[in-house]
């Protein structure tokens, strides 16, 4: 098993009760193994969130970071985690 | 029949208290729009080496753009323009808010200030009345009680002035306006103070015309639906306001933390838009015909900081006087926030000083009986606010800070000027300069100075926020120099427009708005035919003529378009860009071949040729 940290930001707050929490998972787990995990636990709310309608992709300007690092440089959905790595799930974000 | 523009300007000289009424030139209009095009010809033909920032020889210039005071999305705009006496080249600014529009319905396209007055006046703009008045009473008032004070006296008018901080010359000094918005970076507060000018106030019954009523309303109801489309514009500003951004920017490694130290902050959350809404957030407010309404109105309700109120903070104040003085206390930073909007400060300078004098404070070089008896270590937020004021009012270590960071080094010495954080004198912005690679870019080259909004390219390459039309699609990386000057030259196109034309960069910030559906809206609201690819030539007029004055007139060195070692020599030490450093000199080859310059960043002469600036060019030498 590996354990990776969750961090969540803006409207997914809401939906998961916590900016920030852990996942066990077995070890080669991919970005999309972490969200049907996440979505069994958090349910359609944060899968409505999170994925486009058809729920086959990530929501427009979805992002989701490896330690800081754009999944999409990686393998995207198909990136597999490490133990110790901090996910960040993040909605748009703007500002300046 | 032209629309947009009221063809018409202010000429005011505080030393005779002649006020004239000129007409815009309208060779001028077409080729530089409004705006910062304006305020760069102007200062063209004005000034020269010896032009003392704080002397009566310099000029500010309070503008418009043709779509100030229309309904075109966040047509609300003034712009300052000025030469900086932080800096010592081109200066300029803007500010949302109702002012500008006043100005525009008051009949007014700009307003020149020119000389000193021999004491504190006001500037009263009533339509055709237009009056200098006595300020003796209002002298030595932050500019809240100044604004309450004019307001009694002008009912209906707006206000736009300076607080105790410009009054000081201070050189982080801004101007105000409508209570909670700011313009100016790099002294114009300090430029005005020097003039003995407390304010302008206006009131305008006039309104402004639209040349092509039925073409403006197509664009407006196409382009209202881009913005109410776009996630940026309708889902996260209105929703958290800018401040939105300091839990992403943190994720990324790009949130300043201690003076530029690293790009991560362990309180990051504490100080988020997220935590904002669910704790000190009133309600939200918008300026003139916005329709993103990002402005957050935010009271403290008990604790230490109980009865701070105001607009804000912004993203760039939390940064500043949050992760980059080590604060997570978002009560202090809204205190910091509140006080420096009172005394007009630029929260993104004095934030940068305040976290400059605190890492000499832990590095030995300043001591406590130095820094006024303040424990300035980093976090310390009740320190913090106390320099605050220090700045403002230039007691002890605020005197020296007053005449910015890169003076301030000058001045203490003692290996201090490593810890200095800025680009050409003007105090760097809530970006990590490591972790987003084509910022640094954007920072070293942007005409006034340490500048984020040239454009704030990280909305794409952090972000995501591409567009089709400018050619920005895919997943860039943030962390390595290539093709990021293309980058910066693709979102440029729109980002300087709107630093022309009176719409609210936010418009175009995430790449919601397009060139071509900012070149409709020009079109339709002035008559006078506008496309992509003129659009595109009036910004690179407007910027090569901006840093023609930086280089002829103000004898800025292209050497200067650089970053403070930190960010090109100390390898990041934490997050995605731990170990690297800013690669820019890669980035700058090719930014100045994408702009017509040469090797060294000199505009080539065919340049000045290709954008009809052969005025430039008949006088470069001279």
């Amino acid at each position: 098993m590996i354990t990776v940290t969750i961090k969540v930001l803006g409207p997914l707050i809401k939906i998961t009760g916590a900016s920030t929490f852990t996942m066990d998972l077995v070890e080669g787990t991919t970005i999309w193994g972490l969200l049907e995990q996440a979505f069994e636990v958090y349910g359609e709310p944060m899968k409505a969130e999170v994925m486009n309608g058809a729920g086959t992709d990530l929501a427009p300007y979805y992002i989701i970071l490896i330690n800081g690092r754009n999944c999409m440089l990686m393998h995207y959905m198909d990136t597999p985690l490490k133990d110790g790595q901090v996910i960040h799930i993040m909605p748009p974000a703007a500002g300046g | 029949m032209r629309g947009g523009y009221t063809g018409t300007y202010l000429d005011v000289n505080l030393t005779t208290s002649q006020i004239e009424k000129k007409t815009v030139d309208e060779k001028m209009i077409h080729d530089f729009v409004g705006g910062g095009g304006f305020s760069a010809r102007i200062l063209w033909e004005e000034m020269d080496a010896s032009t003392d920032p704080l002397g009566p020889e310099n000029i500010l210039i309070l503008m418009t753009g043709p779509l100030t005071g229309t309904l075109a999305p966040t047509g609300n705009c003034w712009y300052v323009g000025f030469r900086s006496p932080t800096t010592g080249i081109y200066g300029e600014g803007r500010g949302g808010g109702y002012w500008g529009p006043e100005l525009k319905y008051a009949g007014y396209d700009y307003v020149i200030l020119r000389g000193k007055s021999e004491k504190p006046v006001y500037l009263n703009i009533h339509n055709d009345q237009v009056t200098l008045e006595d300020a003796g009473h209002l002298w030595g008032m932050d500019y809240f009680d100044t604004t309450y004070k004019l307001e009694e006296t002008h009912p209906g008018a707006k206000v736009l002035g300076i607080g105790p901080a410009g009054e000081n010359l201070v050189k982080s000094a801004i101007v105000m306006s409508d209570l909670y918005r700011a313009g100016g970076r790099g002294g114009a507060g300090a430029v005005m103070g020097s003039k003995n000018l407390k304010a302008i106030v206006v009131y305008g019954s006039n309104s402004v015309r639209v040349a092509d009523p039925e073409g403006f309303k197509t664009i407006l109801d196409e382009v209202n639906k881009t913005i109410y489309e776009h996630p940026a514009t309708a889902q996260l500003m209105p929703d958290y306001g800018t401040a939105c951004l300091v839990n992403g920017m943190n994720a990324f490694g790009a949130l300043p933390t201690h003076n530029h130290k690293s790009g991560t902050f362990d309180g990051a959350e504490k100080i988020s838009g997220e935590k904002m809404a669910e704790t000190i957030l009133v309600k939200t407010r918008s300026c003139f015909a916005c329709n993103i309404k990002c402005t957050r109105y935010t009271k403290v309700d008990e604790g230490e900081y109980a009865g701070v109120e105001s607009e804000g903070p912004e993203y760039e104040t939390v940064n500043a006087f949050g992760s980059r003085c080590g604060v997570d206390n978002l009560e202090a930073i809204a205190m910091a926030n509140m006080n420096a909007n009172r005394l007009g400060l630029d929260t993104i300078s004095a934030g940068t000083m305040i976290a400059f004098a605190m890492e000499l404070y832990e590095e030995g070089i300043l001591t406590q009986e130095e820094c006024n008896g303040l424990d300035l270590r980093f976090a310390s937020h009740q320190a913090m606010n106390t320099l605050l004021q220090d700045l403002a009012y230039r007691k002890g270590l605020g005197d020296i800070l007053a005449e910015g960071v890169r003076t301030a080094a000058e001045k203490i010495g003692k290996g201090s000027e490593k810890y200095a954080m800025h680009v050409k004198g003007l105090e760097l912005t809530a970006t990590e300069l490591r972790s987003a690679q084509d910022s640094g870019l954007g920072h070293a080259v942007a005409n006034r100075g340490g500048d984020h909004l040239r454009p704030w390219s990280p909305a794409f390459t952090l972000f995501g926020f591409g567009q089709a039309e400018i050619d920005l699609s895919g997943t860039p990386d943030p962390i390595v120099p290539e093709d990021k000057a293309r980058v910066v030259k693709a979102m440029e196109k729109a980002a300087i427009f709107t630093d022309l034309n009176g719409m609210c960069k936010f418009t175009v910030l995430c790449n919601t708005l397009s060139p071509a559906q900012l070149a409709r809206l020009y079109e339709t609201i002035t008559g006078i035919p506008m496309d992509v690819e003129r659009l595109e030539t009036v910004v690179e007029r407007t910027l090569t003529l901006q840093r023609s004055l930086n280089l002829y007139r103000y004898g800025m060195k292209p050497a200067q378009d650089t970053l403070p070692d930190r960010f090109l020599k100390e390898p990041a030490p934490s997050g995605p860009a731990e170990g690297k450093v800013n690669e820019l000199s890669l980035m700058l080859k090719e930014y100045y071949e994408k702009s017509g310059w040469d090797e060294q960043g000199y505009p080539l002469t065919e340049r000045y040729e290709t954008l009809g600036l052969e005025f430039v060019k008949a006088q470069l030498g001279k």
